[in-house]
């Protein structure tokens, strides 16, 4: 049985991968266990200069969950180049993927740009849905025309491989999904964190000082299936890396069920940090259980009833065959 | 630092709400300095409620018995379900984490300011501070009512002084911890030697925030050990930042984590920020 992947033309050891974010630059958590055995590391936001985020607290747990308005705090382009990728070159074995978020068409354009031939980024993953910026991320990822503008002009200046990060905190999952395809995304990675809020009703104000937050966690993940399911049965040759509240290898297994490729571990780095071995591990076991060659056996086999026709066509944005 | 899952030795009631936690881990035992802290995991199954693990600091740490005390108050979820585990358990741990109270060399006496369950971690500090027999501890405990002011019987123990204050004046000083450090400080900086002082704070933020001011006041050095819901306590999530003032606004290290940069810091640093 083999365990690797490919994501377009990027072969990962595993399809196992650390979600944006939640793992810094790979560094911290290789102070627990060696990160080279994860498929990838996607990782925090690169933005074009330095940003120092938002205001606190940025964080407040909920059921099976957490919201977070961090505000994209991360050290740059320049300093990321110079400290954070000695230690990315260094892996052997897990690819890296740097995910780019821009203020503008143009600064996305400049970061990809500058990643162009760096050696340790084995892959681009564009940020067009980040809840907690004023401007950039969400806005391009809540729009196809500019999901489209943004893409494709990322697309003209990469050959590495581009992955584009979805948010869902949009009506048609689908359409956004075929916007970046049709102008050259080679993979999409979905779900981003779904907008919400928690309030505090000793001082009827809100837990985040943002007021608004974005939800990840074991709550989100039946959305995130939901969406990877939808956008897989639209866009079956597209590969897929399904992202929300992956915990176990079960969650994982689901994903790919469901048509996701590879998934990527977020939440659950914070509770249990070897989550994605323990995922890695449980995962192959299970594929020689069932007596498979590899993990794109799993991928997009949910065996769907005769009849179903889809989920309403108001949010699936296709229109039906009669 | 280490993830582990370690025995539980006892888990014990000691004051009103507050637990005595021992857990059995030689390498967090060995490594574990005065205001650092462990990030426990409250659950048996990750992804159930409560989500997150707990940051708690350091009471006590023994390299002889491999055994670290920890401090708690159940306040709300996760602090209810770590107060329900028995002895025999076993804890899923993460630490020891962040940075530590530093001791300037030139230092001779150092005021513990302490308010609820900021106490033990100033504990732990006194007890290190203690094997230095150069340095004068003097410390002040403040608290809401008499049963929260936890751990002066082991301050006594030490043979450091102990101030009270309570609230609602049922034991000590009827008021704020902070006017009776003020008092005493008042009485004793009368030929100032201020770099041979230094005041450790460790408490609810408006307490701190008030401490610290006064620190300012006397020209007195000031570190606080501050608290913060924490995500990854890793250094990576950045959900855990306080604002600084030693970074130009706007600048990436404007907002700093307190589970790594901190949990203690130089008070002047801190822009205080009550929520």
């Amino acid at each position: 049985m083999k365990t690797e992947i490919f994501i377009g033309k990027l072969k990962l050891q595993n399809p196992v991968m650390v979600a944006s974010g939640t793992f810094g630059y790979g560094e911290e958590y290789n102070r627990l266990y060696p990160v080279d055995r994860l498929g990838a590391i996607v990782t925090k936001s690169i933005s074009l200069k330095p940003r120092s985020g938002n205001p606190a607290p940025r964080i407040y747990e909920t059921a099976s969950g957490m919201l977070n308005a961090i505000g994209l705090q991360n050290v740059g382009a320049d300093a990321f180049l110079k400290e954070k990728t000695p230690f990315l070159n260094s892996l052997k074995k897990a690819k890296v993927i740097v995910n780019l978020a821009g203020e503008s068409i143009e600064e996305y354009v400049e970061l990809a740009r500058r990643m162009e031939r760096v050696s340790a980024v084995d892959g681009i993953e564009l940020n067009i849905s980040c809840p907690n910026c004023e401007r950039g991320g969400i806005e391009f990822g809540v729009d196809p025309a500019l999901t489209a503008q943004v893409v494709g002009r990322v697309r003209k200046v990469t050959r590495k491989p581009l992955i584009v990060k979805l948010s869902p905190n949009v009506t048609q999952i689908v359409t956004i999904a075929r916007a970046a395809v049709d102008v050259g995304a080679d993979a999409l990675s979905l779900i981003n964190t779904v907008l919400a809020t928690a309030v505090d009703i000793r001082t009827w104000k809100p837990r985040i000082a943002t007021v608004t937050g974005g939800l990840s966690g074991p709550a989100v993940k039946p959305i995130a299936l939901r969406m990877v399911l939808q956008v897989h049965r639209a866009l079956p040759k597209v590969p897929l890396i399904g992202i929300g509240g992956v915990t176990t290898w079960e969650d994982a297994a689901e994903f790919l069920l469901c048509g996701a490729s590879a998934v990527q571990v977020g939440t659950a780095n914070y509770v249990n940090p070897k989550a994605p071995l323990q995922i890695i591990d449980g995962l192959s076991r299970y594929l020689q259980e069932k007596k498979l060659k590899s993990p794109a056996e799993l991928v997009g086999k949910l065996q769907l009833p005769g009849q179903w026709r889809g989920v309403p066509q108001v949010i699936s944005g296709e229109r039906r065959k009669k | 630092m280490i993830q582990a899952t370690v025995p539980v030795v006892f888990n014990k009631r000691i004051a009103k709400d507050h637990y005595l936690l021992r857990l059995k881990s030689s390498t967090v035992a060995k490594k574990s300095k005065p205001g650092q802290f462990v990030h426990l995991l409250c659950v048996e199954k990750p992804g159930m409620a409560p989500l997150l693990r707990r940051p708690i600091s350091i009471f006590d740490a023994d390299p002889k018995t491999g055994t670290i005390d920890l401090i708690y108050k159940v306040m709300g979820e996760g602090t209810e379900v770590l107060s329900k585990v028995r002895s025999g358990a076993a804890l899923d741990l993460l630490g020891p984490l962040g940075s530590t109270f530093q001791i300037p060399a030139s230092v001779q006496t150092v005021y513990l300011v302490g308010g609820g369950v900021g106490i033990p971690p100033l504990y732990f500090l006194a007890k290190e501070l203690k094997k230095n027999h150069r340095v004068r501890t003097e410390v002040f405990l403040g608290a809401r009512t008499k049963e929260w002011v936890i751990c002066a019987s082991d301050f006594k123990k030490l043979g450091v002084s102990v101030h009270t204050a309570t609230d609602d004046g049922s034991l000590g000083h009827r008021g704020s911890v902070v006017d009776l450090l003020v008092s005493v400080i008042t009485r004793e900086t009368k030929q100032a030697r201020l770099k041979e002082k230094l005041i450790c704070i460790c408490g609810p933020t408006r307490m701190m925030q008030a401490a610290a001011a006064a620190s300012g006041r006397f020209g007195i050095p000031a570190q606080v050990s501050l608290e913060e819901r924490m995500g990854c306590a890793m250094g990576v999530c950045m959900g855990c930042v306080v604002e600084v003032n030693s970074a130009p606004a706007g600048s990436h290290a404007r907002f700093q984590r307190v589970c790594t940069e901190g949990p203690v810091f130089p008070s002047e640093e801190i822009v205080w920020n009550i929520h």
